[in-house]
């Protein structure tokens, strides 16, 4: 059997890593029965629709889908809410693959009502800004032109926080920074450095606002196509991998930000707890946009969601209580 | 563009069946014409007041990508039919052009019928495309628009094509000469004089 | 099966059917011989995705702008000024339509859009002067061409994402061998001029001088709000080419009133349709690309040569500079991009070749590409433009494909012309 692995990534990439390491267990698992053909960006096309219609289809059984699958699976955009994962990235990927969130009705008939299977949640790691000039207040964000993808709920969140959110396409993003049509970016760390968007910007931001979530997804029919074991051997190597996208996560973004420290002389800063919670504060009401354009399932996942934030608040010192809106 | 205007000659002669399909084929005509014209004139005006907006308000308009997009798809099939109502579709036409007479008249039939096969099999993969896309609810990123909506100009593009095609073997059939369209009749080495279209990408003149 | 799909699509291409039907013929094959695990469905979400791309939204908004500024005075006024300032000089004008192309496609970030906005009004002013139409469709072509290499380039921003290496450095790297096959395609052009016997016409006074610069302050502002609107941050090269129009509409219909409202129908109407011409193509071969990576056709050419190679870099660069050669005569560049270089990467590491350099010479190739028979979109938007037919289009440009394929070969033999402004870039 050949499973076929649509990444939204290029080679060397994080959901690469991650497809490999997938790929080693499932054929050492299957003692060779299962081969697992990775099929990252590009060779499936270079729009992601065309990933996941192949993916809906059936003809790439597995993939990623992240940031563009608001269209095909709405719900999904709890993934880019801000404030409301643990600021521990472990923690994050342990709830959300978690039996209680990933198993829950709500979020696996978000996917299985448009024929899919939600398998994991991978972090990729937090989704960074940058900036022309320090950024540690909402003051400082005011009127900020910072690009965000043509998105409604990512619109609304930093609007929110008083910036003037502006939409550009990934590949003009270089020169809009460069030529200064957008002021501001966000990114994980991977991709501000793959893109040499660092290059031209000043100020990095971690303000720990949100991660890059990549959802891992099947295709429905071929997911309940599966023998009892190989479902069995499939849902134990996520299991496994959650430890190990957190690892490849963590080295990865880890070199690439040393990376962007050797080659550029961009001026780092990480928010302190304080900082953090002014923005928190404003991302708060941005839950309601959520809900009113999801509806009842994606309320039922996001309260869900953080009612296990909230039991497993270990790590994560300033986060809040578990109220949806 | 005279050499359009200059071949429609063979018209006073039309059989009842020519002169009905005419009639159907101006209506169509109309379509697919306010469709890829209103199309480009709303991507002109969404992205410059979009442009403005930005400068001005510091505040696009939500959504202009999402749109643009989708009028993009539109002009491309739409105007696929039209294209092929005024025969631009670009083809490597040497060899056909060694031919004469009866050959070439056969040769061009050949070509039509089988672009036509080919435009309504796509017609049909479409729709069933567009109907997956329905029960899918697939909306777009940022509007939340329903995209089989859009998406219908793809079998709709391709069908009028398919009958482009087809009405363009009928009149070769039924009508002396070659005719490259329904209504657009080939002379030999037609190609344009320099000069004649010196104004660029002028319109062909519509009727 | 590889044969099957070849004789196929050739046999319906030189019978003359419509471009599309190879492409859309040989796409169906790879799915129906079970090539590609992908079927038919997919062709059509293929095909949607090809052409919903926001970037390919300045094609029929400068088509639309050129339109308007050809139909009035805009145009004309702007190319009065060129004449009075290189008609006296041998292949002047031939050299001024090159760095035009060259300079508008690099602003604009488009061949296809340089290909409509310089062209369209060159063109005419060429043919008055005796050159012939195929010498002028592929300067034009190709001089558009060159704007891949000087940034912005999406050609750069996608080598640069599937080799992981720094785009800014990409970009510098470009500008150099830009200039150099800029001056390559000028010397062309004057020897062009001297064998055809092309005589340069009197020199214009500098009251002629004067008198076509004051006809041309508005126009001017053209090239000053789409160069100065993008290089000052106001908008994106694909939001210029609607600046661009709203600013021919300006000129022509509210001061010059020369393009009267009712017309604009028309002219939309006339911009729906090249688009439509081309993006057809574009669309269905998005699908044949796509088709043919999951068929695995270029990985099942390559493996064994680059086997073959060994660590000579010599080898190794003009294999890559001929397998993207090739690729992009029949498949669009971007696609090329995004198949090739992963297959690719392992030998430029092995080899220890500067990926920057190896990115100047794939970017290279893909611009050559778009100009290159069968397959070449800016062929297609030339001839959907001009209405010339597809043989006169292409008839001109093996002089200039020569030309870049010398300085491709400049380029392998000296990579410091890409090398040296990013080496100064990074202290
Ligand atoms: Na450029
Ligand atoms: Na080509």
């Amino acid at each position: 059997d050949t499973w076929r692995f649509g990444l939204e990534e290029t080679e060397g990439s994080v959901q690469y890593a991650y497809a490999e390491a997938f790929k080693d267990l499932i054929e050492e698992k299957s003692d060779g029965d299962i081969t697992v053909q990775i099929l990252p960006y590009g060779v499936w096309g270079s729009s992601y629709s065309a990933l996941y219609d192949a993916l809906q289809g059936g003809a790439i059984p597995i993939s990623f889908g992240s940031g563009f699958l608001g269209g095909t699976v709405p719900e999904s955009q709890l993934m880019s809410l801000n404030y409301v994962m643990p600021n521990d990235q472990l923690e994050t990927a342990e709830i959300l693959n978690s039996d209680a969130f990933m198993q829950s009705d709500a979020w696996q008939q978000s996917f299985r009502s448009r024929g899919l299977v939600p398998l994991a949640a991978v972090p990729e790691g937090f989704q960074v800004w940058t900036a022309n000039k320090p950024i540690h207040t909402p003051e400082d964000m005011k009127g900020l032109q910072i690009r965000v993808m043509d998105n409604s709920l990512l619109r609304a969140t930093y609007q929110a926080y008083g910036a003037a959110p502006i939409t550009i396409a990934y590949g003009e993003l270089y020169s809009a920074l460069q030529q200064g049509q957008a002021e501001g970016n966000i990114q994980p760390v991977f991709a501000h450095e793959n893109m040499g968007f660092y290059e031209v910007q000043d100020d990095m931001i971690f303000a720990e606002q949100a991660q890059f979530i990549g959802n891992l997804i099947a295709n429905e029919k071929w997911y309940e196509a599966l023998s009892d074991d190989q479902q069995k051997m499939l849902q134990s190597t996520l299991k496994e991998m959650v430890q190990k996208g957190h690892d490849i996560q963590t080295q990865f973004n880890a070199e690439r930000l040393e990376t962007i420290k050797d080659k550029s002389d961009i001026n780092i800063i990480y928010l302190d707890e304080k900082e953090r919670s002014r923005f928190r504060e404003l991302a708060r009401p941005v839950r309601k946009v959520y809900v009113d354009m999801v509806g009842e399932r994606g309320k039922q996942a996001l309260d869900i969601l953080l009612k296990e934030v909230e039991e497993s608040k270990s790590g994560s010192s300033d986060s809040d209580d578990g109220q949806a809106t | 563009m005279s050499q359009i205007s200059s071949s429609r000659s063979g018209d006073q002669h039309s059989s009842a069946l020519l002169r009905a399909l005419l009639l159907f084929d101006r209506g169509l005509g109309l379509i697919e014409r306010t469709i890829v014209a209103g199309s480009i004139l709303a991507m002109a005006f969404l992205m410059s007041a979009h442009v403005v907006g930005n400068i001005v308000l510091g505040q696009g308009i939500a959504g202009t990508y999402e749109i643009t997009e989708m009028l993009i798809v539109v002009i491309t099939f739409v105007g696929v039919g039209y294209a092929a109502r005024h025969a631009r579709h670009i083809s490597m036409s040497a060899f056909y052009e060694q031919l004469g007479g009866q050959r070439r008249k056969a040769l061009l039939v050949l070509i039509c019928l089988g672009t036509a096969l080919l435009m309504f099999y796509f017609s049909y993969k479409s729709i069933e495309y567009v109907i997956t896309l329905h029960d899918r609810g697939r909306t777009s990123a940022s509007l939340q628009m329903p995209l089989w909506i859009v998406y219908l100009a793809l079998p709709i593009g391709f069908a009028l094509a398919g009958i482009q095609y087809v009405l363009t073997v009928i009149r070769n059939l039924t009508s002396p000469g070659i005719w490259r369209s329904l209504t657009e009749q080939e002379d030999y080495n037609d190609a344009p004089l320099p000069g004649s279209d010196a104004e660029g990408a002028s319109t062909p003149d519509d009727r | 099966m590889l044969t099957g799909l070849g004789v196929l699509m050739l046999v319906l291409l030189l019978l003359g059917f419509p471009m599309m039907v190879p492409l859309a013929a040989g796409t169906l094959y790879m799915m129906f011989t079970g090539m590609t695990f992908f079927g038919p469905d997919q062709a059509v979400s293929w095909m949607i995705n090809g052409v919903g791309s926001w970037v390919l939204a300045a094609v029929p908004m400068f088509i639309f702008a050129a339109d308007i500024l050809t139909r009035g005075h805009t145009a004309n006024r702007l190319l009065d000024v060129v004449d009075a300032f290189t008609r006296h000089l041998r292949g002047g004008l031939p050299i001024t339509t090159a760095a035009s192309c060259a300079l508008f496609g690099a602003v604009s970030g488009s061949t296809q859009a340089t290909v409509v906005a310089m062209g369209g009004p060159m063109r005419p002013r060429l043919l008055k002067k005796g050159y012939s139409d195929s010498f002028t469709l592929a300067l034009i072509i190709n001089a558009s061409d060159v704007a891949l290499l000087i940034p912005p380039s999406i050609g750069f921003i996608i080598y640069g994402v599937a080799m992981q290496t720094s785009i800014g450095d990409l970009f510098l790297a470009g500008i150099l061998p830009g200039f150099l096959i800029m001056v390559m395609f000028s010397l062309y052009c004057w020897i062009d001029s001297r064998l055809k016997g092309i005589t340069p016409d009197p020199k214009a006074s500098w009251r002629e001088r004067r008198r076509a610069l004051r006809r041309v302050i508005l126009p001017l502002g053209f090239p000053v709000l789409v160069v100065g609107g993008i290089y000052g941050g106001f908008f994106s090269a694909v939001e210029a080419s609607a600046v661009a129009v709203a600013y021919a509409l300006l000129l022509e219909v509210v001061i010059y009133r020369q393009v009267k409202i009712r017309d604009l129908g028309s002219l939309a109407l006339s911009t729906g349709m090249i688009t439509a011409v081309v993006f057809i193509l574009v669309a269905i071969g998005a699908a044949f690309s796509q088709a043919l990576a999951t068929a695995g056709v270029p990985e099942q050419i390559l493996k064994p040569i680059i086997e073959s190679i060994g660590d000579s870099q010599f080898l190794a660069l003009l294999l890559i500079a001929v397998a993207f050669f090739i690729g992009c005569m029949f498949v669009d560049p971007i696609v090329v991009i995004l198949i090739l270089v992963p297959i690719f990467k392992p030998l430029v590491q092995s080899t220890g070749l500067d990926p920057v350099h190896v990115g100047v010479i794939v970017t290279l190739q893909a611009a050559i590409g778009s100009a290159t028979p069968p397959f070449g979109c800016d062929i297609f938007t030339a001839i959907a433009v001009f209405r010339r037919p597809y043989l006169e289009v292409i008839r001109g440009t093996p002089p200039f494909i020569l030309v870049l394929l010398l300085a491709t070969l400049i380029l392998i033999v000296f990579p410091q012309i890409s090398l040296l402004l990013p080496s100064l870039g990074s202290d």
